[in-house]
């Protein structure tokens, strides 16, 4: 990974607001990160009805169970998203600047 | 995980016909049957209060579970009871393109026959997990072995012969485009004989029967062409010929004895062979170069469990979605199935078809769980629940036509001859789960209405929609035979009325086939939004010899039959709808009668808006009638939202709702020349904005509409091409 370190603005605004149109820079910052990440796929997985979910991973095998994350349990998918969103600017940004 | 699950066969049935209902669970461990009426299935926030309805039926009460299941894989299996020779068999030989480098051993052929024991009496042909070809081959009492030296390439053809001449055992590897290699028989013993005089004298390709119950085992992926079997001085005792019956599960013997055989659990036929060489791509014109047939690990066609429940409708059911509730402790599971009002009666003035080969289309789909840029597509992550959990472990259920086969290659094949998890869950909008906010919402605005399936459509075929002045389209009527196209044709060249309140609906060409009942076949030629690329040369349906592929590239878009074609794709939920200037025509009064047309309205739904998911727009070069009035239209997508890829060609910048004006749904309605009329809306998500604090637009709409089209009163046909 090579990118310049974004505003925190942008982490802000996705903390806002994770779904919808994100202005051109998140949008494309997102697209930056999801592609890039290499210890996904990522999914939420909804307990019951929801809205408490909790992050979790595909693993390659093709019949390998779904890999949930036992803790922590989000209040909602939005704030799963934001979660991941934060994990995925520190791996790409902060070893970067380390 | 799960612990009951079942299905029923068929879905569709008629007053006086009979359901199978097959179910599994723990072994004598009571459940609980009852058989509802499907008012709204759904438990989404928003939604309407979960209903499913009790019916009066001797099936409703305890009872005690068996655990069921089944074998996926596709293989042959001939009977060689009646092969009469003089000669012992000396040969065996095949066509051998393998797809996959298995952690198993994968069976290529496995031979039990009592014709001698000087011959190749019995082997077992395998592919290893070191893309090493072996045989065992049973001499006497002993089992000798043979095994190629060079490991196999995937996704090339080899001729291979297993011959026994002598006291000698060889093994030949010949490439289509290559040297052969030759392996001859070390003699080693293994001990025990191989062979079973208790089996019956049978060829199994792409699959053996397991020691103890004929079970298939080690299936076998990639495509296999011409096996034979030959006695002393090359004298063919059978030929199989794959290019024959196609279209169906038959196994023809061409040679002297004719011992056919058959396939089981619907492997792809209609593929290139080994003689392919590109110059013709319908196996009509030249079925000698489309003489294989592709086996999988995963096909699954019938899951074959017993049955343990039958229904036969009683005569006084209303036309209905209906289901078997099964309840287990906490855990519950819905086995719906459509009762149909008798043949050539309509029992309401509007008929709901639901979109059966749609559903079939999706069954037990895991796309969003195995596609590495499926949060991208969807904008979000993808969301999973405890279902889908059970499905990514559960490979004896089958696969959808949006995932892939084990090999890489698409699924061309779908049934509901097994457990369809994804057909009617509690939390699911989506296809069938999408409608019944539909059926909910005509049911509290008072109107009746029947319901038939897809599969009547196809089999009914012209004539079947004439008992009803208005048919409903649900949320995402996305596959269709050409039975069934001709059916709404005709229907609509009538005076029908077609009401369509979905999006990407009339978009894939489907086969259904005789042999297989409850089966479709989808081929993803040339372009369209898909999961998978159909392979070079394989574009034509085994099922019915037709061109597999958007209708829109078969010379019927959708944009001729209802006005408007699958236009985007995005799943963030946002948009909303404005009225177009010809909201205001006298045409279209009816639709905008006691609507503020100044508003825009659809902003949200129980899934966000009411123009999402897929969204479809007029095109007038594919068809849109030139009349067509564009009552309203989608503004207000995101990035999120992309157009079809039929729609870029040469990619560029601003393919999505945010920068082009062309990413949308047009809600339409056009008259057509015998007093029928069409209305279409183009957005998956409509159905689900019908009800709720923001819903008062698209449902006046939709009333309004339909209020028209079940009055029998023509339409005037004023303006307009024929």
């Amino acid at each position: 990974m090579n990118r310049t370190i974004p505003p925190l603005s942008l982490l802000e605004e996705f903390r806002a607001n994770p779904f919808g149109q994100p202005s051109p820079e998140l949008g494309t910052l997102v697209q930056y990160l999801r592609g890039h990440d290499t210890t996904g796929p990522w999914v939420v997985v909804l307990d019951n009805l929801g809205p408490q979910c909790r992050l979790a991973r595909i693993p390659k095998g093709r019949w390998d169970p779904v890999e949930v994350e036992p803790s922590p349990v989000y209040p909602s998918v939005a704030a799963a998203e934001i979660v991941l969103f934060e994990r995925r600017w520190k791996e790409a940004f902060q070893r970067q600047s380390a | 995980m799960k612990q009951i699950l079942g299905y029923c066969v068929p879905w569709s049935v008629r007053p006086g016909d009979r359901t199978d209902l097959k179910v599994s669970a723990p072994e004598n461990v009571g459940y609980h049957l009852s058989v509802v009426r499907i008012i709204n299935p759904l438990k989404v926030e928003g939604a309407p209060p979960l209903d499913l309805r009790p019916m009066d039926c001797a099936l409703n009460g305890p009872h005690f579970g068996r655990p069921q299941t089944n074998a996926t894989g596709s293989y042959i299996r001939i009977n060689l009871s009646n092969l009469q020779t003089s000669k012992p068999i000396e040969r065996f030989s095949i066509w051998m393109f393998p797809t996959l480098q298995s952690s198993q051993v994968q069976a290529i052929a496995s031979l039990n026959s009592d014709t001698s024991t000087f011959g190749l009496s019995a082997f077992e042909l395998d592919f290893g997990t070191d893309r090493l070809v072996s045989a065992d081959v049973n001499i006497g009492s002993s089992v000798v072995q043979v095994k190629s030296v060079l490991p196999l390439k995937l996704r090339q053809w080899y001729h291979i012969e297993l011959a026994r001449e002598g006291d000698r055992v060889s093994l030949s590897i010949t490439p289509r485009d290559g040297l052969k290699q030759t392996s001859h028989a070390d003699f080693r013993t293994h001990g025990n004989p191989k062979s079973d005089t208790q089996k019956a004298p049978e060829l199994w390709l792409a699959a053996k029967p397991s020691s103890k119950d004929a079970y298939p085992i080690q299936s076998f992926n990639g495509k296999l062409e011409a096996p034979m079997l030959l006695a002393a001085g090359s004298e063919v005792l059978s030929a199989w010929d794959f290019s024959q019956f196609m279209q169906s599960d038959r196994v023809v013997d061409s040679g002297p004895q004719a011992l056919h055989g058959k396939t089981f659990q619907c492997p792809a036929r209609a593929v290139t062979g080994s003689k392919w060489n590109g110059d013709v791509h319908d196996p009509r014109f030249c079925p000698e170069h489309y003489a294989a047939i592709h086996f999988h690990e995963d096909d699954l066609y019938d899951a074959g469990w017993q049955t343990n429940h039958q229904l036969t409708i009683p005569e006084d059911w209303d036309s209905g979605a209906y289901a078997f509730l099964l309840k287990l402790g906490d855990e519950t599971s819905l086995v719906p199935f459509f009762v149909c009002p008798p043949k050539g009666k309509a029992t309401a003035s509007a008929v709901f078809v639901v979109s059966s080969a749609t559903s079939i289309a999706y069954a037990n789909y895991q796309f969003h769980m195995r596609h590495p840029h499926e949060e991208s597509l969807l904008g979000r992550l993808p969301v999973l629940r405890a279902e889908d959990l059970f499905l990514k472990t559960s490979p004896h259920l089958g696969l959808s036509c949006y995932d892939l086969h084990a090999d890489g290659s698409g699924i061309r094949y779908s049934s509901r001859l097994r457990p369809v998890i994804n057909l009617c869950t509690e939390h699911d909008v989506w296809n069938f789960g999408a409608d019944t906010l539909l059926l909910t919402w005509l049911q509290k605005i008072g109107q009746k209405v029947d319901i038939i399936t897809d599969e009547e459509l196809h089999h009914d075929g012209i004539g079947v929609l004439s008992p009803w002045q208005c048919v409903i389209f649900g949320s995402h009527p996305e596959y269709h035979s050409t039975a069934m196209l001709d059916a709404i044709e005709d229907y609509l060249g009538h005076g029908g009325r077609l009401m369509y309140l979905g999006g990407n609906g009339f978009y894939w060409r489907a086969g259904f086939c005789e042999d297989f009942p409850g089966a479709i076949e989808v081929r993803r030629a040339e372009g369209g939004g898909r999961i998978w690329a159909e392979s070079p040369g394989e574009s034509y349906l085994s099922f019915t010899g037709e061109y597999g592929s958007l209708w829109r590239r078969c010379g019927r878009p959708p944009q001729q039959l209802v006005g408007i074609g699958m236009r985007a794709i995005g799943f963030d939920g946002v948009g909303h709808y404005e009225f177009q200037s010809d909201a205001l025509s006298e045409r279209a009064r009816f639709i905008t009668t006691g609507i503020d047309t100044t508003l825009a309205f659809g902003k949200t739904g129980l899934i966000g808006s009411a123009a999402g998911e897929e969204l479809d727009a007029v095109d007038a070069a594919l068809g849109t009638p030139s009349h067509t009035l564009v009552i309203a239209a989608s503004r207000g997508h995101t990035n999120a939202m992309q157009l079809v890829p039929e729609d870029v060609l040469m990619p560029y910048q601003g393919q999505n709702g945010a920068s082009n004006p062309d990413v949308r749904s047009d809600v339409v309605f056009f008259e057509t020349p015998s007093g029928g009329a069409v209305f279409s809306v183009g957005s998956m998500t409509w159905t689900a904005c019908l009800q709720g604090p923001d819903s008062q637009t698209v449902a006046d709409i939709t009333r309004n509409v339909l209020t028209r089209f079940v009055d029998p009163t023509p339409f005037e046909w004023l303006v307009g091409d024929q």
